[in-house]
């Protein structure tokens, strides 16, 4: 690309009149260079000096300026803590008439004095069904007694069972059935008399 | 002595002869250069000035791996290239007050007036009229090439960017230059 250009310029660049330094350029330079060693200005005078203070000034008035405009806008709109909330209707119907919420109370109080009643009353029932057991406790204390046969046990249980009609027979149970020998049964009628022969002195 | 050892010297033991040698031996190619690219003399030296200050002040960050020409060198440019774009901002202001809208303006340089009349100053005139209409960036690599004779590597170095860079910076900016002075170089 150097030979599109013509040679001749490049010649009159290079052939440029030089341009050289004023007679005192060394004078201005040194008292330059010693002005500037004199002036070393601190961090803190170079912050504060006029021309930076006054635009910062002015920028911090500018924004106050701004602030107390937003602020001062702001309090033409209502403020959302001090506006009433909103009413359902039918709560309002209710307010306003007086006769008609002491209406409703006594109306309430109604109902649930007779839901009391009714409760009250199969309470009671409850309880009448519940003496009959009682009875029968009575019979259950028989039952543990020692002298009672297992016979008398099991049709005393069976009494107890029709009385308080709970339907539920000794076989329904689901009990381990076992089918004794005469002689086992009687092995273990001769195991309860020591048994009870051993308790009895030392009950006395 | 070299220009590096005059600045160790100077780094070392603070001997002000050594910066004032320096001094005369750079001050005349800075000027060139900062003048070059600005086109303006009083604007030029202000930079020049401002630069030597700058490497007396800093003279510590001054490595020795580098050449001093180049680490002046990219000093002068950096401070040139902050006042172009400062100079820049304020005839953007001032001239567009006056003119009409999308008209270019050229600041009018007092040292080269154009009722000078010898034919070499008149071309001289008209190739810096040329320089100042090119990019800052094609100015900057065209005058250190063709200007300063510097190498590609040294404005590499100068302007921190790759050789590959330089030489197409250089070309289009000398394809431009050529396209502005078409009326003086027709042949």
């Amino acid at each position: 690309m150097e030979e599109n250009i013509n040679k001749k310029l490049l010649d009159d660049l290079r052939n440029l009149p030089k341009v050289s330094a004023p007679e005192n350029f060394d004078e201005v330079l040194w008292e330059k260079i010693y002005s500037t060693e004199e002036k070393k200005i601190s961090f803190w005078q170079k912050i504060f000096t006029t021309n930076k203070l006054i635009p910062a000034a002015a920028t911090f008035a500018a924004v106050i300026i701004i602030f107390f405009l937003i602020r001062s806008n702001n309090n033409e709109y209502e403020d959302p803590f001090m506006i009433e909330p909103p009413v359902r209707e039918d709560i309002i119907t209710v307010s306003t008439d007086d006769v008609g919420v002491s209406n409703m109370i006594e109306q309430k109080q109604k109902i649930e004095q007779q839901e009391l009643r009714t409760n009250e009353s199969e309470r009671s029932g409850l309880k009448k069904e519940s003496a009959k057991p009682e009875k029968d406790s009575s019979l259950k204390d028989n039952l543990t007694e020692p002298s009672m046969a297992p016979e008398t046990l099991s049709k005393s249980a069976s009494a107890v069972n029709d009385d308080v009609q709970f339907g539920i027979d000794k076989e329904e149970l689901n009990f381990l059935k076992r089918n004794l020998s005469e002689q086992k049964k009687q092995e273990i009628l001769e195991l309860k008399r020591k048994i009870k022969a051993s308790e009895t002195p030392k009950a006395e | 002595m070299t220009d590096e050892e005059l600045i160790l010297e100077f780094q070392k033991s603070n001997d002000q002869r050594a910066f004032e040698i320096l001094v005369e031996r750079f001050k005349n190619p800075l000027i060139n250069f900062v003048f070059r690219f600005l086109g303006d003399y009083e604007t030029c030296v202000d930079v020049v000035q401002d630069t030597f200050v700058k490497a007396y002040r800093s003279k510590d960050s001054y490595s020795s791996v580098a050449k001093f020409s180049t680490w002046i060198y990219t000093i002068a440019g950096n401070l040139a290239r902050s006042e172009y774009r400062r100079r820049k901002r304020n005839s953007f202001f001032s001239i567009n007050n006056y003119g009409e809208e999308g008209e270019n303006y050229d600041i009018p340089d007092n040292k080269l007036r154009p009722d000078v009349k010898a034919d070499s100053k008149f071309k001289a005139q008209k190739i810096q009229e040329a320089l100042m209409k090119l990019k800052d960036v094609y100015r900057e690599a065209v005058i250190l090439r063709d200007i300063q004779g510097l190498s590609y590597e040294e404005i590499a170095e100068i302007l921190k960017i790759e050789e590959g860079t330089v030489k197409s910076r250089i070309n289009r900016g000398r394809a431009q230059l050529q396209k502005y002075l078409k009326n003086i170089y027709r042949d």
